[in-house]
């Protein structure tokens, strides 16, 4: 903590006159008082900043891993072996990070105002539809190399790697990752480093695009929820009328 | 912060005059900028070593070919992530740290033989990626001691 004085000064920090008893700012330049110590933030959240890092490295490794040893990753198997075990990854680090995140966590907020909301399922199924109709090279990748393999069957490969996969990486990386680097480095630099490792662990501009929407929807919102509505709506879009896969 | 060389009192480290005995802070001030600007500057040597990657990267690109968009990618995100460090060089630096391992840890697994490509490069960017990192952090509790983050 700080050792700054709580009492009003005897003389003014800005232009060393003597202060006036009682003034609110100084009668000669005009400088405030200053009215509270300056806080001394968490003294955990270098230790938290670090142990979040670690955590989602561990959640790519695991899941590039799985992806590189999985033989057809465009089956529905493959699919779901790959996504599943990052979802898996995910939902261990989620539910785990209580016990060794340095003071806790706390759930990562998902409630957000309705505007936020309309934002985030507009925002994810036109950006889908324009990157599938209008994108080229990398941008319909995602729609040449898996067409419809999830989408196809019961919906069983909707619920596992749509919904498991978009829902626990969004409660990674837009819940305990921003909140993990948000004491040391601020909410906007917390999601910015989000979208950025987001990017690293999808390696396709279209994902971190939408990486990037979902940070910037976690800054505006304060909340994780309208992210995994805008990946929800995105992937939708992208199997139900487009024929692609997520 | 500033303690004052008469009474020994604390003041912030934006004032020029002694809150408790009027004293000028005005030289110890000026001394208290210059450390903190000699800390920026070590902090923002990840911005070269975030640089230099992105810019290898772009070689990579001419060389495998120009339509691999995934290098071209990640191209873009060292180069983001340099300027970012310029602005913000502690959580720069460790995202830019996480991010190239965790490439290059990928590559190893994939190609084992790759783990000595360029590895004295690979070494270098690591150790100033760390530096950047320990420096940044210092910078960051220099800041904090003196009120201003």
């Amino acid at each position: 903590m700080s050792g700054y004085r709580r009492s009003e000064p005897a003389f003014c920090r800005g232009c060393g006159k003597p202060w006036t008893p009682g003034a609110d700012a100084c009668a000669a330049c005009g400088e405030a008082m200053l009215v509270a110590p300056v806080a001394g933030g968490d003294p955990r959240a270098v230790p938290k900043a670090k142990a979040v890092l670690l955590a989602v490295s561990i959640v790519v490794a695991v899941r590039w891993l799985a992806f590189a040893f999985v033989d057809d990753w465009t089956s529905l198997g493959g699919q779901l072996a790959w996504h599943g075990l990052g979802g898996i990854a995910c939902a261990v680090v989620v539910l785990s990070a209580p016990a060794w995140l340095p003071g806790g966590m706390r759930w990562p907020r998902l409630t957000a105002a309705p505007r936020h909301w309309l934002v985030a399922a507009a925002g994810g199924a036109g950006l889908a539809f324009v990157l599938g109709q209008y994108g080229s090279g990398p941008w319909d990748s995602i729609l040449t190399l898996t067409p419809a393999s999830v989408w196809t069957g019961d919906g069983t490969g909707w619920i596992a790697v749509v919904l498991g996969g978009i829902v626990a990486e969004e409660l990674v990386f837009r819940g305990v990752l921003v909140d993990g680097l948000a004491p040391s480095a601020g909410l906007r630099n917390a999601a910015i480093a989000s979208a950025m490792l987001y990017a690293v662990l999808t390696i396709h501009p279209a994902l971190a695009l939408l990486g990037i929407g979902a940070a910037c929807l976690r800054v505006w919102s304060d909340s994780a929820g309208p992210g995994i509505v805008l990946r929800l709506a995105a992937a939708t879009t992208w199997l139900a009328w487009l024929g692609g896969t997520v | 912060m500033l303690v004052c060389p008469k009474c020994q009192t604390h003041n912030p480290g934006t004032a020029s005059y002694c809150e408790a005995c009027g004293k000028s802070l005005e030289r110890l001030r000026e001394a208290d900028d210059a450390i903190e600007r000699a800390l920026l500057q070590e902090a923002r040597k990840g911005v070269w070593a975030l640089g230099i990657v992105a810019v290898l990267q772009v070689g990579a690109v001419l060389i495998y070919g120009t339509d691999n968009w995934a290098l071209w990618g990640i191209a873009g995100l060292f180069a983001a992530l340099a300027v970012w460090a310029m602005k913000a060089p502690f959580i720069a630096s460790a995202v830019g740290m996480a991010a190239f391992v965790l490439l290059h840890g990928a590559e190893a697994v994939i190609d084992p033989s790759s783990i000595y490509k360029g590895i004295i490069m690979k070494v270098v960017v690591v150790a100033v990626l760390a530096g950047a990192i320990r420096n940044g952090l210092k910078y960051r509790e220099f800041r904090k001691e003196r009120g201003k983050a």
